[in-house]
C-alpha cells in the first residue's frame, strides 16, 4: 500500500487521520461494532489491545478479540436495544508481571442514540497512570489493615499467655512457699538447739540452709509482687510512717546475713522521726530490697552505709556499699526489668536483687518519689531514694 | 477437531484472601509470597482439554473487600460459577461468604458456588474450623474445599469443579 501525497488526501481521509492523532494523544482506542457484535471499524491503535495481535480484526466478533466481553454479550445486547445506556468495564488489568500491569477502561455506548441500529462504539481508555496510583493507596490501606489484624491477634495471644503465666506463678509460688517455710523454720530451730560442742562445719551448713531459704523466699515474693504490679494490681494504703522505725525493722530481718558475712553495717539517721505518707508494707519492701541488694553486692568483711535525712519537704535514704561497683552501661538500665532479662547471661546471687530493683522503682514511683543509682567501677555503688515528706498529718 | 467453548468464572472474597494467588497458581503454576492488592478486574485464561471439547476458561479475579461495589457486581454477569474464597487464618473473611454468594446469585441465579478456605498450609495459624465452613457452605447451597495457593493443594480441583458446571 502506497502513502498518498498531500494533494491526494480526501476530506474523509484527513478527518480519519486527525481522529487517529487525537486518539493516540489521549491514549484512547476505539472500535465500531455492528448489531451482530462484529467489529466493523477501528482506530489504528486498536490492534494494540487485541490479545492475539496477528489476527484479522475487521469482521471478527468482539468476544473473539477481547476476552473481557465473553459472558457480557447480554449486556452488549442491552445497550444495542436501548435497555441500558452503556456497558462499562473499569480497570481491566492487563500484563502478566505485576510491575508491567496496564489498566484499561472499556466503555460501550450506542453509536447514535437516535438510530440504535447503527451499532455500538467501543472506547478503550488507558488508565494505567491513575490506576497505579490508586493501587498504591489501596495496597497501603490493605497492608495496614492486615497489620492491625495481626497486632490484635498477637495481643490477644499475649493476654492469654500472661494470664497463664500469672496462674502458673500463683500456684507454684504458693506450693513452693509452704515447704520453704518448714525448711527455714526447722533449720533455725536446729541452729538454736545445737549443743555447744558441735562440729563448726554443721553450724556453717545450717547457716547456708537458712540464708539460701531466705533468699529463695525473697525471690518468690518478688515474683509474686512483680506479677501483681504487671497485672495493674498495685494499690497503696498510705499512712504516716517513720522511716527510722522501718529501717530498724529491716535491719532486724537482715541481721543474720550481715553477721554471717561479717559485713559492717553503719546507720546514720537523725534522732527525730522522718515522717512519710506511705504504705508501710511497701516502704518496708523498698528499704529491704535496697539493703538486700547492697548485701549481695558487698564482699565479706566490707562496709554498708545507710544514711537518711529530711530536706526540702522530702525524705531521702541513701544506701552505699563497698562492692565492685556497676559498669556505666549496666547502670543506665539498672532499674529496667527487661534489660536484666536480655542481658543477664550469668546467673548469680544478684539475679533476684536485679528483679527487686525494678520493683523498688515501681514502688517508689507509686509514692511520687524517685530512685537513682550511681557507681564508680571498683569503688562500690550508691542507691538514693527520695520520697515526699508527710506534712500536716499527711 | 474439538469444539472450542469460552466460559467465564469469577473469584470473589475479602481483600488478601489469596484470589489472585489461586488464579496464578492454576494458570501459571507459580506462587509469589508478596501481597499485591488487585484493583479493578484481572482476567486470566486457561485452556482445558475436556473429553468432547476444548474449554477456554476465563477467570475473572475481582477486587475484594470494601472496594467491591455495585459496579463490581455487574461484572459477575454471564459467569457460570464463582469461587468464593476466605482466609482460614482470618475469621473475619468468612463474613463475606454470604454477601458474595448473594451478589452472584442476584446476577446469575443458576451459577454454581464453590467455597474455598485458602491458606490451608498455615496449619498452626488456622482459626476457622472445617465443620463451620462445611455448614456455612451447605446453607449457601455450595460446595466447600480447603485450598493452598502456596502448595497448590486442591487448586486444580477448585477450578475444575467450576469448569464442570458447563452445560453443553
Amino acid at each position: 500500500m502506497t502513502t498518498p501525497s498531500p494533494a491526494e488526501f480526501t476530506p474523509a481521509m484527513l478527518a480519519a487521520s486527525a481522529t487517529n492523532v487525537m486518539v493516540m494523544a489521549h491514549r484512547i482506542a476505539y472500535a465500531q461494532i455492528n448489531s451482530d457484535l462484529m467489529v466493523v471499524q477501528t482506530s489504528s491503535n486498536f490492534s494494540m489491545v487485541v490479545e492475539q495481535q496477528d489476527t484479522t480484526i475487521i469482521g471478527q466478533p468482539i468476544t473473539a478479540l477481547l476476552w473481557e466481553f465473553v459472558g457480557a454479550e447480554e449486556l452488549l445486547q442491552d445497550v444495542l436495544h436501548g435497555r441500558s445506556p452503556s456497558c462499562h468495564l473499569e480497570q481491566i488489568n492487563r500484563g502478566k508481571t505485576d510491575d508491567k500491569q496496564v489498566y484499561l477502561d472499556f466503555l460501550v455506548v450506542p453509536l447514535n442514540k437516535q438510530h440504535l441500529d447503527q451499532g455500538l462504539l467501543l472506547l478503550i481508555e488507558d488508565r494505567t497512570k491513575s490506576s497505579r496510583l490508586q493501587q498504591t493507596i489501596i495496597q497501603d490501606r490493605n497492608e495496614s489493615r492486615l497489620l492491625q489484624h495481626q497486632i490484635a491477634r498477637v495481643n490477644k495471644e499475649l493476654r492469654r499467655l500472661n494470664q497463664l503465666k500469672s496462674l502458673f506463678l500463683f500456684i507454684s509460688a504458693h506450693d513452693l512457699r509452704t515447704p520453704l517455710t518448714s525448711i527455714n523454720g526447722y533449720a533455725t530451730l536446729v541452729s538454736k538447739r545445737l549443743p555447744t560442742a558441735v562440729d563448726p562445719s554443721i553450724i556453717r551448713y545450717l547457716e547456708v540452709i537458712i540464708s539460701e531459704s531466705n533468699r529463695m523466699g525473697h525471690l518468690i515474693n518478688n515474683f509474686i509482687n512483680l506479677d501483681h504490679v504487671e497485672q495493674g494490681g498495685l494499690t497503696l494504703q498510705p499512712e504516716v510512717c517513720d522511716l527510722n522505725s522501718v529501717i530498724e525493722e529491716v535491719v532486724n530481718v537482715v541481721e543474720f546475713d550481715i553477721n554471717n558475712r561479717h559485713i559492717v553495717l553503719d546507720i546514720e539517721t537523725p534522732d527525730s522521726p522522718m515522717r512519710l505518707w506511705a504504705d508501710r508494707d511497701k516502704l518496708f519492701y523498698i528499704v529491704y530490697n535496697l539493703l538486700n541488694n547492697a548485701l549481695q553486692r558487698t564482699p565479706q568483711n566490707r562496709r554498708i552505709l545507710v544514711q537518711a535525712g529530711v530536706a526540702n519537704e522530702t525524705v531521702w535514704l541513701q544506701i552505699q556499699n563497698d562492692g565492685n561497683g556497676i559498669t556505666e552501661e549496666r547502670l543506665k538500665s539498672i532499674f529496667n526489668l527487661y534489660y536484666h532479662q536480655t542481658k543477664a547471661t550469668t546467673r548469680s546471687r544478684r539475679e533476684g536483687s536485679e528483679l527487686s530493683l525494678y520493683m523498688v522503682k515501681m514502688l517508689v514511683n507509686a509514692h511520687q518519689g524517685d530512685v537513682e543509682a550511681s557507681s564508680k567501677h571498683g569503688k562500690g555503688s550508691v542507691f538514693t531514694v527520695i520520697l515526699p515528706q508527710a506534712l500536716d498529718g499527711k | 477437531m474439538k469444539r472450542i467453548i469460552q466460559k467465564k468464572v469469577c473469584l470473589l472474597g475479602d481483600f488478601a484472601v489469596g484470589k489472585t494467588s489461586l488464579t496464578r497458581k492454576f494458570v501459571e503454576g507459580r506462587f509469589d509470597d508478596r501481597y499485591l492488592s488487585t484493583i479493578g478486574i484481572k482476567i486470566s485464561r486457561k485452556r482445558l482439554e475436556m473429553d468432547t471439547y476444548t474449554l477456554n476458561l476465563l477467570i475473572w479475579d475481582l477486587v475484594g473487600g470494601a472496594n467491591f461495589s455495585k459496579s463490581s457486581a455487574k461484572h459477575l454477569h454471564g459467569a457460570i460459577a464463582a469461587l468464593i474464597v476466605c482466609d482460614l487464618t482470618r475469621p473475619e473473611t468468612l463474613d463475606g461468604y454470604k454477601f458474595y454468594a448473594e451478589q452472584m446469585r442476584a446476577v446469575n441465579p443458576n451459577a454454581a458456588l464453590i467455597f474455598a478456605g485458602n491458606k490451608s498450609d498455615l496449619v498452626d495459624e488456622r482459626l476457622i474450623s472445617d465443620e463451620k465452613l462445611q455448614i456455612i457452605s451447605k446453607q449457601l447451597n455450595g460446595s466447600y474445599l480447603d485450598t493452598s495457593a502456596k502448595t497448590g493443594f486442591q487448586v486444580e480441583t477448585a477450578f475444575h469443579w467450576m469448569a464442570e458446571q458447563i452445560e453443553i
